[in-house]
C-alpha cells in the first residue's frame, strides 16, 4: 500500500504543479501581449499536440531535458548544487564537434567515439568545480555558474576563430560528415536517436541509484554528509565522480543537439541551446531527482517548453520570456512541499502503511 | 599611458557601482542567515522597472524608487518561502531569478513594441562635484560620476556602521550565527531575517537602477550578465564584512573596465572572447584564493522555535 500511496501523491503533485504553471503562464502571457486567453491556450495546445510535427518537436526538447536533467539529478542527489549543466552541455557539444570534424571512421564507430568524447568533455568541465570544492572548498554553485559563461564564450571563440567555415553564410563550423549524424527515429522529423540514448541513460541511472555502491554512497552523502563520512564513504572521491557523471550526461545532451539536430556548431546568436541546462534543473527537481521521475518530468516539460517556444515564435517574443516557465516550475516545485504536507493529512490517504 | 590609466580607474569605479549596493544588501541577508541567490533576477527586474518608472514619470528618481520596489517585492517572496515556510533557499532563489528575468523581458517587450522602440529616458547624468572635481587625477577618477555612484559610495560607511555598531546590526549578526540563542534573548528571528532579505532586494533594485539609468541608459536582455553571481562571490571574497566586500566590488569593477579596454585594443593578439571570460575566471580564482572563510554559521538554515534543539 505504501508504494501506491507514494505513487498517487507524486502523480497528483506532478499534475497539479504543471497545471498551476500552465495557468499562471497563460495569464502572464495574456497580460503581456494582450492576446486573449483562448488564443494563447489554443496556440500552446497547437504547439504541443497540434500535429505529428509538433509532437516530435516536443520529444526533441525532451531528449535534451532528459539527458541534462539526469545529470542534474545525479549532482543534486549527492547534495551538490551543479547549476552548470548549460556550460557542460556546450562543452559536450565542443567535444562532439572536435571528433566529428577531425576524425573519420565508419558510422557506428565514429558515433561511439563522439559519444565518448562528449561525455568526457562535459564530465571534465564539471569535474573542475568538483575538484575545487574538494580541495579548496570553493562553493560549487558559484563556480559552476561562472563556468557556464566561460563555456559559452569558448564556443564563441571556436566558431569565430579556428573552426569557422568561412564558406557558410552563417558563422558556424563546417557540416559534419554523415557518419557523425545521429540516426532519425521518426522519418520526416527531427527526432533523433538521442532520445533512445536518454532513455538508456535513465535506466542506467536507475540501476546505479538502486543497486550499486556508488549510488548508495551518493544518496547517503546527499542525505547526511557527516554520517556518510563516518560510514566509510570516500567523500572527496564520490563528489568528483558524481560531478563527472553529472557533467558527462549534460555533455551528451550537447552532443545530441549538434549531432542530432544541427550537424554543426554555431554562433550563439543562433545558439545550439536556448537554456536547456537551466530547464534541466526544473526537470530534475520536478521529477524528485529520481530516474523515472526525471524521465516523466522531461516528457511533460518537453511538451511545455516546446509549446511555449511555439507560442513565443508566433507572438514574436524573446527567448527570455521562456524563463517564465522554468521560474514558475521551480517555485511550484518548492510550494509543492507545503502542499504535500497538506495532502498527507487527508484522511483517505492516511495510515495504511 | 596616463590617460589610459585615468580612464581605466574612472571606468573601474563606474562598473563597480552596480555591484556595490547589491553586494552590501546581500551581506546583510547572508549575515542574518538567508542566502539570496536570485540577485541576478532582482537586478534585471529592477532595471526594467526603473526604466518604466523613469519613462512614465519623467523623473529618474521615481524610476529609481520603482526599481527598488521591484527588487524588494521579489525578495519579499523569497523571504516568505525561506523564512516563513523554511523551504530550500537555493531553489527559491533560482526560481525567482528566472521569474525576474522573464517578467522584465515581457514587460519591456509589451511596453515598447518588442524592444523596437526603446525610448530615451531621463537618466542620472554625471555630476561634477564643485571643488573636488577640479582636483588633478583624483577629481577625474572619483568626482565625475552620476548621483547613484555617490549614493553607493556613501552606503559603504553607513551600512558598515549599521551592521557593526548598532543594536539592529548586532541582532542581525546574532540571528545568522545562532538563531535559537537569539530567540532566547528575545530577538525576533523571523522579523530580522525578513528585514534583511527584503533590504537585500531593495539594494539589488538600486544596483539594477544604476545599471539601467546610469550606465546603459536603456534596457536589453542579458544586461546583468552574471553580475548577480559575481556579487555573491564578492561577498565571499570580502568575508561578509561591508568594507571588504566594497573592496572586492572595486576589484571586480576594475577588472571589468580593464577587460573592456583589452577587447577593443586587442592586446597581445588575445582574441576578444577571452577578455570577456576574464571576470568569470577571476571570480573563480578569487573564490579559490579565499582561505579563511568566516561564513555566518546558520546561513541557509531555517529557524522554527518548535524544532530548535
Amino acid at each position: 500500500m505504501r508504494v501506491r500511496k507514494k505513487f498517487l501523491i507524486s502523480v497528483a503533485s506532478l499534475v497539479i504543479v504543471v497545471s498551476v504553471v500552465i495557468f499562471v503562464a497563460v495569464i502572464s502571457y495574456n497580460l503581456a501581449t494582450g492576446c486573449s486567453i483562448a488564443k494563447i491556450s489554443g496556440l500552446l495546445l497547437q504547439g504541443a499536440v497540434g500535429s505529428k510535427h509538433t509532437i516530435t518537436e516536443c520529444l526533441v526538447a525532451t531528449t535534451s531535458l532528459l539527458l541534462a536533467g539526469l545529470g542534474v539529478a545525479f549532482a543534486f542527489k549527492c547534495g551538490l548544487w551543479n547549476i552548470g549543466a548549460e556550460g557542460q552541455l556546450h562543452m559536450g557539444a565542443i567535444g562532439a564537434t572536435f571528433i566529428a570534424l577531425n576524425l573519420s571512421a565508419p558510422a557506428p564507430l565514429h558515433m561511439l567515439l563522439i559519444i565518448i568524447a562528449a561525455f568526457l568533455a562535459g564530465g571534465a568541465w564539471a569535474a573542475i568545480p568538483g575538484v575545487f570544492k574538494v580541495k579548496l572548498r570553493a562553493n560549487e554553485i558559484l563556480t559552476t555558474i561562472m563556468m557556464n559563461f566561460i563555456a559559452i564564450w569558448v564556443v564563441q571563440y571556436l566558431v569565430h576563430g579556428p573552426w569557422w567555415d568561412t564558406t557558410q553564410n552563417v558563422i558556424r563550423t563546417s557540416t559534419f560528415p554523415t557518419s557523425a549524424w545521429l540516426p532519425i527515429i521518426v522519418p520526416g522529423s527531427r527526432l533523433h536517436a538521442g532520445l533512445l540514448l536518454g532513455v538508456a541513460c535513465a535506466i542506467l541511472t536507475y540501476v546505479v541509484f538502486r543497486y550499486t555502491r556508488l549510488g548508495y554512497a551518493i544518496k547517503m552523502l546527499g542525505a547526511n554528509p557527516k554520517a556518510a563520512q563516518y560510514g566509510g564513504v570516500n567523500v572527496p572521491r564520490t563528489i568528483i565522480i558524481t560531478m563527472f557523471i553529472s557533467g558527462g550526461l549534460a555533455g551528451l545532451a550537447g552532443m545530441g543537439l549538434v549531432c542530432g539536430i544541427f550537424h554543426f556548431l554555431v554562433d550563439s546568436a543562433w545558439g545550439i541551446s536556448p537554456g536547456f541546462g537551466y530547464y534541466a534543473i526544473g526537470a530534475a527537481l520536478l521529477g524528485g531527482l529520481s530516474a523515472w521521475g526525471t524521465l516523466s518530468a522531461a516528457i511533460l516539460f518537453g511538451f511545455l517548453i516546446s509549446a511555449a517556444t511555439y507560442l513565443k515564435a508566433m507572438l514574436g517574443m524573446h527567448a527570455e520570456s521562456l524563463y517564465l516557465i522554468i521560474g514558475l516550475i521551480l517555485l511550484a516545485v518548492l510550494a509543492r512541499g507545503i502542499f504535500i504536507g497538506q495532502l498527507k493529512r487527508l484522511p483517505g490517504l492516511r495510515g495504511k502503511e | 599611458m596616463a590617460p589610459f590609466f585615468l580612464s581605466l580607474f574612472a571606468g573601474g569605479i563606474r562598473l563597480a557601482m552596480p555591484l556595490v549596493a547589491a553586494a552590501l544588501g546581500e551581506t546583510f541577508a547572508q549575515r542574518s542567515g538567508v542566502l539570496s541567490v536570485g540577485i541576478e533576477g532582482y537586478m534585471t527586474l529592477a532595471a526594467a522597472a526603473s526604466l518604466l518608472g523613469s519613462y512614465y514619470t519623467g523623473s529618474a528618481w521615481l524610476g529609481l524608487l520603482m526599481g527598488m520596489a521591484a527588487g524588494g517585492l521579489l525578495a519579499l517572496i523569497h523571504a516568505y518561502f525561506c523564512v516563513t515556510r523554511g523551504l530550500d533557499q537555493i531553489v527559491s532563489g533560482l526560481g525567482l531569478m528566472f521569474l525576474g528575468m522573464a517578467v522584465a523581458c515581457m514587460v519591456i517587450w509589451a511596453s515598447f513594441a518588442g524592444f523596437a522602440g526603446m525610448p530615451a529616458i531621463s537618466c542620472f547624468d554625471p555630476i561634477d562635484i564643485p571643488m573636488l572635481g577640479q582636483l588633478p587625477i583624483i577629481g577625474q577618477i572619483l568626482f565625475h560620476h552620476g548621483a547613484l555612484t555617490y549614493i553607493s559610495f556613501l552606503l559603504v560607511p553607513s551600512l558598515w556602521f549599521v551592521l557593526e555598531r548598532t543594536k539592529f546590526g548586532l541582532r542581525t549578526r546574532a540571528v545568522g550565527e545562532f538563531a535559537a540563542g537569539s530567540d532566547t534573548m528575545g530577538v525576533n528571528v523571523s522579523v530580522t531575517r525578513y528585514i534583511c532579505t527584503v533590504f537585500s532586494g531593495v539594494m539589488s533594485g538600486l544596483a539594477g537602477a544604476v545599471l539601467c539609468l546610469e550606465i546603459n541608459h536603456t534596457f536589453f536582455n542579458g544586461m546583468v550578465a552574471g553580475r548577480g553571481f559575481i556579487i555573491i562571490a564578492a561577498v565571499v571574497l570580502g568575508n561578509w564584512s561591508p568594507v571588504r566586500v566594497f573592496g572586492a566590488c572595486l576589484l571586480f569593477g576594475l577588472l571589468d573596465a580593464f577587460q573592456y579596454r583589452m577587447q577593443i585594443l586587442g592586446w597581445w593578439g588575445v582574441p576578444y572572447e577571452f577578455w570577456i571570460m576574464t571576470p568569470y575566471i577571476i571570480t573563480i580564482a578569487a573564490l579559490l584564493a579565499v582561505r579563511r572563510v568566516r561564513m555566518p554559521r546558520e546561513l541557509c538554515i531555517p529557524y522554527f522555535r518548535e524544532k530548535a534543539q
